[in-house]
């Protein structure tokens, strides 16, 4: 007996020798993937796309130490050709000799020809949800053109475009038109809810990457029903919060004027239920600083202010007029959120008008959307006036 | 197992140890001093001072020269028995005679009466001098010890920036006297008894009569009749004999050099042990929280003490882990490392050629020769030692590209941090521990540390030193101790003695007078 007990007690302690290290690899064996493009190479048939991957890996001493500066090429990019995103990333093994690694992925950039297909996009965003070793905060931008040219930009301040995008995507509070970055998980919430949504869109100007505007993805079939532009996107990021800061010129006795939003709150309420005639009040409430100044006024005086605040507030009913007749009349998808909040506070009648609300009898498009704006003006920098009234 | 290691001892201890001569002291004087220098093999070092009393009766006075006070044998018993012989010695039979100098002649603070050989010799050989008197078969014992010793320093492994600057000695009655100084109650018990077969060193247990747990000092005394050894040259081997798990590699027994820790720690309700010839004393019953407090924390404010208590669990986190971390990281959860640094130390490891875990053995057992090395060799060429291994090596692997540069921040983080911790005797066990962690590391990443973390938590709830869990006041919790715990309460807030040790007295201050 007592014998028997010291064979277990070897065995099992024997079992850490036999086991293990099976997903041992160093670190610097793994081909570090930061961003990924999908292109469409064509369709083969229906429903069958061939598409192209291209991974951005890293080439860490290109990057550098903590001891010493790197150089030469930071980064490489692979491209392959294939039907399904799992079977694409294997064939990359047959190239790159470092075990290719996703954990560290940064950003997807997928062509607006691949979301012009229907359905094609949540088929490729499959493998990247469920794929164990991709995490749900990777970022997704959209190229109007060819994807993989994107992860080709380089200012000359960074090694990794992979990296640079994803920097890009935190100045969301500078500008009216960039939005919130939007990433893997949400994706797939929204794929699920069939609820149409944006998603933002990078060009490449000359080396560099400007990010801001968005595509609006209709949520039934999935594909890209069209493009926003950069009032309309501005427009939508009052209305639903996509948008965080920015600045809005508008014009005060014919004197440029430039307001800093520093804070964007909205409420949207449904004041009436009624199949053909569903109302909406949207009160946008925006908080702000005189940024620049073109005029002679003082800006210290209460009642420049109140026309300041008057002028704001025109400015932006009258871009997120534009951006609701663009969704309602022309793309015909909801994406403001109306369909949420009616999800959420009159479910019943949701319930009834869901299957009629972006197709069918199209009621969002009759929906009657009013826009209350308040803009408050606390700061007015810190000088008065640069130049005198002319007498 | 540990249970048949202590009856095995004990059954052993009463064996009679065989020997020629009569144990007993004979009426004939010569016969007396030669069956004592039989006994010790008369040595170089053996006085025998022969000397009459008057009417032809004979005396003799045997002392150990490098033992005892020489000064005083002269003075005091010498000179006083041969001044007096002319009228004292007169018709008393020798037994009365030897009375009569017990308590009329002999001015010296301790004297004895024996008819023990046995006692005798011991006694002899601890520096006390013999008085022999023809005719008698009694013996005097003179407490006449006085050898060379160290002079009180400064503790050379514990020093603090405020703290008193006494250390304990090597010689037993200094370090009694350095206790009593710090305590001067009269409940302040120092039990004195023997260890060591041959050795004979005297061992005192101290503690406070009316604070301590009485079944405290029974189960310590119960251990240490146990011993049975020839000699304890130091008081690491009563720890070792007395612990409770002799497996643990967490030591269940506090030393200390300090005084003041042994008087604070009494004053707790703990028991400690002094052992002559050595000046780190035994502090039982002590707690894994005990590794990460130092008696500083109590000098300096409880602000100080709370921050300088928490950096020492900080550092024992790091030393344990740290390297663990590293080696899973790297080898498995390149994942969980941010991007920026994911891709520099890929780039510090090409043309590395060792895995993480070769990588961190090699630093790892190169820091442990270095600490080694530079606690060997003597205080002016240690520190040679430090600037040689850490620039030259530490410099010289990284160019070599044996190593990266970030195992070196790994390592040498480590090592600080494992000189946080003022338990040098836990510190060491934590970096023991630590190649456990790298192993298992190694072997299953991630979830290999957090399955050793766990098996060491097993084992710390399982152990108890002298019958306290060593998990305490942790769990079993004892909410109230926990103001000196991780954090460090006002002083004045701490007016109640540890729960976790059951003390008789609860109290050491009131708050609320």
């Amino acid at each position: 007996m007592q014998l028997n007990k010291k064979v277990l007690v070897f065995l099992i302690s024997s079992t850490i020798f036999l086991a293990g290290c099976w997903d041992r690899v160093d670190i610097e064996e793994r081909g570090f993937i930061v961003g990924t493009a999908i292109d469409l190479v064509n369709q083969e048939k229906e429903n069958e796309y061939e598409v192209m991957m291209t991974n951005q890996f890293v080439i860490p001493s290109g990057i550098g130490t903590l001891m010493q500066g790197g150089g030469g090429q930071a980064f490489m990019n692979v491209s392959e050709k294939g039907t399904s995103v799992f079977r694409t990333n294997r064939k990359f093994s047959r190239i790159n000799s470092q075990e290719p690694f996703y954990q560290h992925l940064k950003v997807l950039v997928v062509s607006e020809e691949v979301l012009i297909q229907p359905h094609l996009f949540s088929n490729m965003m499959d493998f990247f949800i469920r794929d164990h070793a991709l995490r749900r905060s990777i970022r997704l931008l959209v190229a109007h053109e060819d994807a993989k040219e994107i992860l080709n930009s380089t200012p000359e301040n960074t090694d990794v475009p992979a990296m640079y995008l994803d920097d890009l995507m935190e100045n969301v509070d500078r500008n009216t038109n960039t939005i919130k970055p939007i990433h893997i998980g949400e994706i797939q919430e929204l794929i699920l809810n069939q609820q149409s949504y944006v998603l933002p869109v990078v060009r490449k100007v000359g080396s560099m990457a400007e990010y801001g505007n968005v595509v609006v993805m209709d949520g039934e079939s999935n594909q890209m029903v069209g493009s926003l532009n950069e009032d309309e996107t501005s427009g939508l990021g009052f209305i639903n919060g996509h948008t965080e800061g920015g600045v809005l010129e508008v014009q005060v006795d014919e004197s440029p004027l430039a307001v800093e939003i520093t804070k964007i709150n909205q409420k949207m309420k449904i004041t009436n239920t009624q199949k053909n005639n569903v109302e909406v009040e949207i009160s946008i409430l925006i908080d702000g600083n005189i940024a620049e100044y073109f005029g002679v006024e003082s800006v210290l005086d209460e009642k420049f202010l109140e026309k300041a605040e008057a002028s704001t507030e025109k400015k932006v009913k009258e871009l997120t007029a534009k951006t609701i007749k663009k969704v309602q009349q022309e793309l015909n998808t909801d994406v403001l959120g109306v369909s949420k909040n009616l999800y959420q506070f009159h479910y019943d009648f949701w319930q009834e008008v869901k299957e009629d609300w972006e197709n069918g009898e199209n009621y969002f498009s009759s929906a009657d959307i009013k826009i209350n704006s308040e803009v408050k003006i606390d700061r007015v920098g810190s000088a008065d006036r640069i130049k005198m009234k002319e007498e | 197992m540990g249970r048949n290691f202590f009856r095995r001892r004990k059954l052993k201890q009463e064996s009679a140890e065989g020997e020629d001569f009569s144990t007993e002291i004979g009426v004939d004087l010569e016969k007396n001093l030669q069956d004592l220098q039989t006994m010790i093999g008369s040595p170089e070092d053996l006085v025998i001072h022969r000397l009459n009393l008057g009417f032809n009766v004979k005396a003799a006075v045997a002392f150990i020269s490098g033992l005892s006070n020489k000064e005083a044998i002269h003075n005091d018993l010498i000179k006083n028995l041969l001044r007096n012989r002319e009228k004292e010695a007169g018709s008393d039979t020798p037994d009365e005679l030897i009375k009569q100098l017990k308590l009329d002649l002999i001015s010296i603070g301790s004297v004895e009466q024996t008819n023990s050989l046995d006692k005798l010799t011991i006694d002899l050989l601890s520096g006390k001098s013999v008085v022999y008197v023809e005719g008698t078969a009694e013996a005097l014992l003179m407490g006449t010890e006085k050898w060379e010793t160290r002079s009180i320093d400064e503790p050379i492994s514990e020093s603090l920036i405020r703290g008193p600057r006494e250390g304990f000695v090597e010689n037993l009655q200094t370090n009694m006297m350095l206790i009593r100084r710090h305590i001067r109650d009269p409940n302040l018990r120092f039990d004195t008894s023997e260890v060591g077969r041959r050795s004979k060193k005297k061992l005192v247990v101290c503690y406070v009569d009316g604070i301590v747990n009485p079944d405290m000092v029974k189960e310590v005394d119960r251990r240490l009749s146990s011993i049975d050894m020839d000699s304890a040259m130091e008081s690491g081997y009563i720890e070792q004999w007395i612990e409770d798990s002799y497996l643990s590699p967490f030591p269940q027994m506090d030393n200390t050099e300090r005084p003041d820790k042994v008087a604070s720690a009494v004053l707790q309700g703990k028991v400690s042990i002094l052992l002559d010839g050595s000046p780190f004393a035994l502090i039982a019953p002590i707690t894994i929280a005990n590794a990460f407090k130092s008696p500083e924390d109590y000098y300096d404010r409880w602000l100080i003490g709370t921050f300088l208590r928490v950096i020492r669990y900080i550092g024992a986190f790091i030393t344990m882990f740290l390297p663990a971390l590293y080696i899973a990281l790297v080898s498995y959860h390149q994942g969980m490392i941010p991007s920026q640094l994911a891709f520099s130390i890929a780039a510090t490891r090409e043309g590395v050629p060792f895995p993480a875990f070769v990588e961190a053995l090699i630093m790892g057992l190169t820091m442990e020769l270095l600490r080694e090395a530079g606690a060997r060799l003597p205080r002016t060429i240690g520190q040679t030692i430090g600037i040689v291994g850490g620039l030259v090596i530490g410099e010289a692997a990284v160019s070599a590209g044996i190593v990266s540069p970030i195992m070196v921040i790994v390592v040498a983080l480590t090592a600080v941090a494992s000189f946080t911790i003022p338990l040098y005797s836990v510190a060491i066990s934590f970096r023991l521990l630590r190649f456990g962690f790298m192993f298992a590391a190694a072997v299953l990443g991630l979830y290999g540390i957090v399955l050793v973390y766990i098996m060491i938590n097993i084992h710390i709830v399982n152990l108890k030193s002298m019958g306290v869990p060593y998990s305490t006041p942790f769990a079993p919790s004892f909410i109230k101790d926990w103001k000196d715990l991780v954090l460090r309460g006002p002083i004045p807030m701490m007016n109640e003695r540890p729960r976790n040790l059951k003390p008789k007295d609860t109290t050491s201050g009131n708050l609320r007078r």
